[in-house]
């Protein structure tokens, strides 16, 4: 009997033992951004909403990146609730974005921004855009307003360190706009136009007196 | 033998591994690398992975399993449903039990011409259950099966939507034995179905205020 008892707890305790040798339970999926960011450029936190300007800009800077060649992903994450079902990456941005990587990059590279209260988490971009965003300053808090905020100034910043400024969209700091820059440039030809066209009237009205006076 | 005692105690534990749960626990500080249980699993990109949202028997707004279409949006509670597939995720999209047209803002649901009170309202697998499900015309807890019932997909042991082959399902991490459509949608159920592959489930969702 006891050497049953023996053998059964020597088979027990091999059974366990392998069992344990499998890799510990894997938490995939259940993120909400992951779900999100499939079909959006933008995930934003669940409370409190962020301000619609705001989402306005992130949105259309975004879409301005992705149609200048750099089609970047922006998860925005205030709170535990943000991460579902791994609450535990919470300020972890860049554990963050290297978990949120594996899940929505396909065959591609998918640029990835994370912005958390403490910084930020970044993935399928280069060394130096990595370093340009690093040393951008943190959210100004964990408001999910802040947190769009400090993602507009480094969505720019990744933008343009990797070969593709994003234009065109208001609010953005330190975005040229093209269409300013238009009208600018219009202005200024008008006004060349105008100095010219009221340079030469001046000079033609002044040789035809001096020619009136020389016949006098 | 001790060792062996000791870790017989902690095997489940992973023997001596730290094994973070979705409620508890910190990720250990190793730089750079993912903890070895964070392991994602993409999406499925084919076309049996984009299931519509809207079944034909909710664009006609009729009845489903005692549950009717209204205009009343009380939400009692929400559950977290995860499916898999051939070991890729199956999203469950936005605007299940949403009846056409709805207005969409990004990936989100805001509302239709009227809402059964099992529906989703974005694509992240939360299910909202309405107060009409719990306390109507057939008061109890909902199933799964009206839920699937709902989507207009199949749901059986052998069957997942379109895809064919044993279903296994889990309930806060637990297998369920049962067929998977007598699931109970409880208060914060975090249940996972799988078919073609296994995917370790997860034991619990963190669920946003007001659910």
């Amino acid at each position: 009997m006891a050497r049953f008892l023996l053998a059964a707890l020597l088979a027990l305790l091999v059974a366990l033992s392998s069992a344990a040798l499998v890799p510990a339970a894997a938490l995939a999926d259940g993120d909400p951004a992951s779900d999100v960011l499939l079909g959006e450029n933008v995930f934003y936190p669940y409370s409190p909403n962020t301000g619609p300007a705001l989402q306005k800009t992130l949105n259309a800077e975004t879409a301005a990146a992705k149609r200048a060649g750099f089609p970047l992903k922006v998860a925005l994450i205030a709170s535990p609730v943000d991460l579902g079902v791994i609450p535990d990456l919470f300020g972890k941005p860049q554990r963050y974005a290297d978990f949120l990587d594996q899940e929505i990059s396909f065959q591609g590279t998918q640029p990835l921004l994370v912005v958390m209260w403490n910084g930020y988490g970044v993935a399928g971009i280069g060394a130096g855009a990595k370093a340009a965003v690093a040393a951008l300053p943190k959210p100004a808090s964990k408001q999910p307003d802040d947190l769009a905020r400090a993602a507009i100034t480094a969505v720019a910043k990744l933008a343009k360190q990797t070969g593709h400024p994003v234009r065109d969209v208001p609010g953005v700091p330190g975005a040229s706009s093209s269409s300013n820059s238009t009208v600018v440039i219009i202005a200024v030809l008008v006004a060349a136009a105008l100095a010219t066209a009221g340079g030469l009237a001046l000079v033609t009205v002044r040789r035809r007196r001096a020619g009136a006076e020389a016949v006098r | 033998m001790a060792g062996l005692l000791s870790c017989l105690t902690t095997a489940l534990a992973g023997c001596g591994a730290s094994a973070p749960t979705a409620t508890s626990g910190q990720v250990p500080a190793a730089s750079g690398q993912l903890p070895a249980d964070y392991r994602p699993v993409p999406a499925g990109r084919s076309a049996a992975y984009r299931l519509p949202a809207v079944s034909p028997a909710v664009a006609r707004r009729a009845a489903i399993s005692g549950l009717r279409c209204t205009n009343v949006t009380g939400v009692s509670y929400g559950i977290h449903l995860e499916l898999y597939a051939h070991r890729l995720v199956l999203p469950v999209p936005a605007g299940i039990g949403v009846a056409p047209p709805q207005r969409r803002a990004g990936a989100y649901v805001r509302s239709g011409a009227c809402t059964y009170p099992l529906r989703t309202s974005e694509p992240t697998g939360v299910v909202i259950v309405g107060r009409a499900a719990v306390s109507g015309a057939r008061p109890g807890v909902p199933s799964l099966g009206t839920l699937f019932a709902v989507w207009g997909q199949p749901l059986s042991s052998s069957r997942l939507a379109g895809f064919r082959g044993t279903v296994r399902a889990f309930v806060q991490g637990r297998s369920w034995r049962d067929p998977p459509a007598r699931i109970p949608l409880t208060r914060h159920a975090e249940i996972v179905l799988e078919v073609g592959g296994a995917v370790p489930p997860h034991p619990a969702y963190l669920f946003p205020a007001g659910l």
